[in-house]
């Protein structure tokens, strides 16, 4: 069972994203050292530069907080065995991410924190609970592991008539799963349909529930006030932040997404069946566009050199809305994954399809994209020309707007022959007059919980690979994986410019071929190996599963369609050391300028709680500093800094500081 | 003699089970180390014992006093009626002081009589805990003004001329609040004669003191207060004397200092002014695991930032009723007491009589208890008993980077991060007897 199997539960609404912005700027922000640029900068100086650049920066929230909230989630439709349910007390019930904070308030909010803030790809959500339902009647998991992002579709949101302030045009997947023991269930007397999910749960072969859910369609604008005004522009927003504003300027998504079986053997954030990629540039065209061409909004221009995810979309935009305006509109599918239940007896069977993230929406309305109808087949393995159609073309009624929230975008399509051929062959999706191949089965996919990793100086830690088979834990023997370095995206092909150290878990050096890609054998379809960092900075290491026979061949840039680790090697502040010594008298002026000035200038809205740069206010809560900044809450949403840049050397700064502040007098909680 | 709460049957009878206790022998207190620290918390009245109470009005000092008299009697009491308890411990500790002598109520005085009260002369914990962890100086040292405050005439106010340190802008939380106007607001603490005997005869004025006495290498096998000892922390709001005259007819006043520091922690000047009390904290060793009592200024939910998330109990709310009337016409009718904390649980039945907690925590069934002026951010879980049970100190001295000199408060497996219910455990860390004012003590290094 799994997301893709029944029971499953659907949650529908709108997810609001609170990130500070600051730092996806390299001219901003050094995510090597995580230091301000530049370093010496007063707060005055560097705010005051950030705020008069708004404009042409497209740095659209300067003091964010990381929050992140479902807004009017409810959940909206359930599927069980025996169909889908009319009734029951669960539907409509609100659907929460929550965290946990340092003072009153009611549903505290989860944190989204990249590990590469310059990038687009590197997203995790800090949690800790997640609640489908409510006390009287639901079911609440405690966080075991964060949410990680999967399955990026850049060309999810048309937005074709130009209404909407579109914040990126990608819809992403997020997922993680929580084990039977740490589940806490409300109300199942009265709701046969929790009473069946837990039974499901139950089950031997089940290890608990899964829960992921698509982000799309995410808009600017749209709840930001200032003295009363809406603030709908980046003019209006400079004009705002120079006038004083320190408010909020969320963005929001829309949500979908789906709660099921978790089954034993399955990592947490990984896909639920055989993985269905993009086919590059495909493209099939629109068939009858909803909703006639508008008088396109101003998009402001994307300022040269710039790095953030707004001015990349901007510059998507940009082209995006000259090239529609020249020819018909296109689109294609995103990411997707499938099941395949074959009778057993015959050549039928049954597939469920995952298209949560492949049917792009054409306008602010998530009016779907009619690519007529979309159709399966098979390709054989061996003669490649040769194609086996797969059940009944799955008309645009399907996969429009009321059926996706229906269905929680999950179809299944039966098929009375063609059994055979898939079997041995692979699956693909097309659309279009010309039958155009969008997505394509990869069936064997390296996946692995260990997505968004933080190393600090000398820290090694170990990184599990499993290697899936069309959604099962693989059983050949033939395998290997060969990892390669990315670093800003670029494949690293020389030891001297490696940014992590990989070894075998005993500790030996992995042996690396031409090109510098290491190379690990897959045993009981796993692969273990270990992984330190070589250098401060932010990379990624790439997966990919090849028979041993054959040499991997990696992309020069890395591809989103990839299987990949997002690593940030923290700083490694050699120049600290000569405080972190016992008994060394560490002045309030070293732990500011190294240790919380980052977060004074760059994250503003910390000193609005808290002054950083305040001596009396930071030794006040010194109690709190202390147990925030401690490694053994990292998961929880309590922990600071929430972008989680604080290196052990820095740590030890703070902490031997804080010890004088203890053993001068701290305040009294009376 | 009048006669306390008369209005409550059950308090009267209490009062006169007290008084009558008072002339029985061995009346010292049973879970106190007096013996070492033979310090009365409050000193013998000169009104005859023994008067029957009479009549809608309010107590006298001396039976106030004799409340506190006997240990026993005063733990019965706490467990019939906490918040005549309460109530009393507010009059006691606001009871106009003697002049020449510092923590002794003046009996010649009622309450709202002109000067300061008794708790404004108990020893402020500035005065206690010195810089290279000093001894300080004995009882009757009066505190020592800067002398660029002392040259300024002080506003007029109902304390009188004495000038206030305030020693703190900054709640446990790590959060400060805010007054209407914007003005922080300030606190200090302060310790009875009791409490500062205990702490100076014991060194446990500095860090290495207290560390000895968890090692158990020091004067006394474990700090264990007295049960005559008291604390109070009161929260105030600067107030102008000229645009404020509304709010200085509702507040208690005072005239009071606060060191300005620059961001890097330089001193920079003494600011100076009117300050209003907006809220008050008063503990006692009455029991075991102490009580806790606080009172606040009716106007808060106006006049400063911070909004009540308990309501105050209906039976609460009756009690002050009766005696804000009584304290008609003085200052103290504008105060009201939010509750008396003296378990760590609530009752699962409820409310006894007299409500000993203002409310609880539906989750764990632990006791609440919290100040809007002083937990302003964290009162869906402030326990003060709770909090303060975990007051503690290591056995040695830090050495590397996350050695801890006290167990953390900080809960974080709930929100707010703080601990409500039984007290969490302690060990490797040894017990401080609930007294978190011991954590401003300084290392004589």
């Amino acid at each position: 069972m799994s997301i893709l199997s029944l029971p499953r539960i659907t949650f529908s609404g709108k997810t609001e994203w609170n990130p500070d912005t600051t730092n996806n700027y390299d001219t901003y922000y050094d995510s090597t050292t995580a230091a301000p640029v530049p370093p010496n900068a007063t707060r005055d100086d560097y705010l005051g530069t950030l705020k008069s650049q708004v404009t042409d920066q497209g740095n659209w929230n300067l003091y964010g907080d990381h929050a992140v909230r479902f807004v009017d989630t409810t959940i909206s439709s359930i599927q069980l065995q025996s169909g889908t349910v009319a009734s029951d007390p669960l539907l409509g019930k609100p659907t929460l991410i929550l965290g946990l904070v340092w003072s009153d308030g009611k549903n505290p909010p989860a944190r989204l924190v990249d590990v590469d803030p310059y990038g687009a790809t590197s997203s995790q959500l800090f949690f800790d609970s997640f609640q489908i339902g409510d006390n009287q009647v639901g079911v609440t998991g405690k966080r075991v592991d964060r949410f990680s992002d999967r399955d990026f579709f850049f060309a999810r949101n048309l937005n074709l008539d130009n209404q909407a302030m579109i914040a990126g045009k990608m819809g992403v997947v997020w997922q993680t799963a929580f084990p039977k023991d740490q589940l806490t269930w409300n109300g199942l007397s009265s709701s046969p349909a929790l009473a069946a999910l837990k039974k499901a749960v139950d089950a031997s072969d089940a290890a608990g529930l899964v829960i992921r859910f698509v982000s799309y369609r995410t808009q600017y604008f749209t709840n930001c006030k200032f003295n009363g005004k809406s603030i709908t522009t980046f003019e209006e927003l400079q004009a705002a932040y120079e006038q004083g504003f320190t408010g909020r300027n969320p963005a929001y998504s829309a949500l979908l997404g789906n709660v099921g079986v978790w089954n034993n053997g399955s990592i947490q954030t990984g896909p639920s069946g055989s993985v269905l990629n993009p086919v590059p540039k495909a493209s099939v065209p629109i068939q009858t566009p909803t909703t006639p061409a508008a008088v396109p909004v101003a998009i402001p221009a994307a300022p040269a050199g710039s790095k953030t995810l707004l001015t990349r979309q901007q510059a998507k935009l940009q082209a995006s809305a000259a090239a529609e305006a020249a020819s018909t509109p296109t689109a294609t599918l995103g990411p997707s994954q499938f099941r395949v239940e074959f009778d057993a007896t015959g050549d039928s069977g049954k597939i469920t399809l995952d298209f949560i993230n492949a049917v792009p929406e054409v306008n602010q309305q998530l009016v779907k994209a009619d690519l007529g109808s979309i159709q399966l087949q098979a390709r054989d393995n061996t003669d490649t020309a040769k194609v086996t159609p797969l059940g009944d073309p799955i008309p645009y009624a399907t996969y429009n707007r009321e059926a996706y929230v229906s269905t929680g975008g999950v179809l299944t399509v039966p098929f009375k022959k063609g059994a055979g051929a898939l079997k041995n062959g692979i699956l693909e999706v097309t659309a279009g007059p010309s039958a155009t191949v969008l997505l394509k089965e990869r069936p064997l996919e390296v996946v692995t919980d260990s997505k968004s990793i933080y190393l600090d100086e000398g820290q090694t830690t170990p990184v599990q690979l499993t290697v899936q088979d069309r959604g099962s834990v693989t059983t050949r023997t033939d395998l290997n994986i060969s990892i390669a370095q990315y670093f800003n995206g670029s494949l690293i092909t020389a030891a001297a410019d490696a940014s992590f150290r990989l070894t075998d878990t005993g500790g030996t050096a992995l042996p690396v071929s031409t090109g510098f890609i290491a190379t690990i054998p897959v045993v009981n379809g796993v692969a273990t190996f270990q992984v330190s960092p070589a250098m401060a900075g932010t990379g990624a290491l790439c997966y990919q599963v090849h028979p041993s026979s054959i040499a991997a061949v990696f992309p020069s840039n890395l591809q989103v369609s990839m299987s990949f680790s997002n690593i940030r090697n923290l700083p490694w502040d050699d120049s600290l050391a000569k405080f972190d010594q016992p008994g060394v008298v560490i002045p309030w002026s070293v732990v500011y300028e190294n240790v919380l000035k980052v977060y004074d200038l760059v994250y503003p809205v910390m000193s609005l709680v808290i002054d950083l740069r305040n001596k009396q206010a930071v030794d006040g809560a010194s109690g709190q500093f202390r147990r925030a900044t401690a490694l053994d809450i990292f998961e929880s949403t309590l922990y600071m800094p929430i972008t989680r840049e604080m290196s052990q050397r820095k740590r030890n700064i703070l902490w031997r500081y804080l010890q004088q502040v203890e053993m001068g007098g701290g305040s009294s909680p009376q | 003699m009048i006669r306390l709460f008369a209005s409550l049957s059950l308090a009267t009878v209490i009062i006169a089970l007290v008084i009558s206790g008072c002339n029985q022998p061995n009346q010292k207190p049973s879970t106190s180390d007096s013996s070492k620290n033979p310090t009365p918390k409050k000193p013998t009245d000169p009104h005859p014992p023994g008067s029957k109470p009479k009549g809608d009005v309010l107590p006298t000092l001396a039976e106030i006093s004799k409340l506190e008299q006997d240990s026993e009697a005063s733990a019965k009491v706490l467990g019939n009626a906490p918040l005549d308890f309460g109530w009393a411990m507010f009059l006691y500790t606001n009871w106009p002081a003697k002049a020449d002598e510092r923590g002794v109520p003046d009996p010649a005085k009622k309450p709202g009589d002109a000067g300061p009260v008794v708790w404004e002369t108990w020893k402020n914990v500035a005065e206690v805990f010195l810089e290279k962890g000093a001894e300080p100086p004995d009882w009757n040292t009066p505190p020592v003004v800067p002398p660029a405050v002392a040259a300024i005439t002080p506003p007029a106010s109902d304390s009188g001329p004495m000038w206030q340190r305030m020693t703190e802008s900054i709640q446990v939380d790590g959060f400060p609040t805010k007054d209407d106007s914007g003005e922080t607001t300030l606190y200090n603490v302060f310790q009875n004669k009791s409490v500062f005997d205990y702490i100076r005869t014991n060194e446990l004025y500095n860090v290495q003191g207290q560390i000895a006495v968890a090692a158990g290498s020091g004067p006394i096998p474990k700090i264990d207060f007295p049960w005559t000892a008291m604390e109070v922390k009161a929260s105030w709001r600067w107030l102008d004397p000229e645009k404020d005259q509304a709010k200085i007819a509702r507040y208690f006043t005072a005239p009071a200092y606060w060191a300005e520091l620059d961001d890097d922690g330089n001193f920079v000047k003494w600011r100076t002014g009117l300050m209003g009390l907006t809220g008050l904290h008063i503990i006692s060793k009455d029991l075991p695991t102490w009580v806790w009592i606080t009172f606040e200024q009716v106007d808060n939910g106006t006049w400063t930032k911070a909004k009540r998330t308990n309501p105050i109990p209906a039976k609460v709310q009756e009690v002050n009723s009766k005696m804000q009337k009584l304290l008609a016409g003085t200052k103290f009718a504008n105060y009201e007491l939010v509750g008396v904390q003296t378990s760590f649980m609530s009752n699962p039945s409820g409310p006894v009589d007299g409500t000993s907690v203002n409310n609880s925590d539906p989750g764990k069934g632990g006791s609440l208890l919290a100040n809007t002026q002083i937990e302003s951010a964290f009162q869906s879980r402030s326990s003060c008993i709770t909090c303060h049970s975990i007051a503690s100190i290591a056995k040695k001295l830090p050495e590397n980077p996350e050695d801890l000199l006290r167990k953390s408060f900080v809960e974080v497996g709930v929100t707010p991060p703080y601990n409500v219910g039984e007290s969490p455990d302690l060990a490797p860390f040894v017990s401080m007897d609930f007294a978190w004012s011991l954590r401003r003590a300084k290392s004589k290094q």
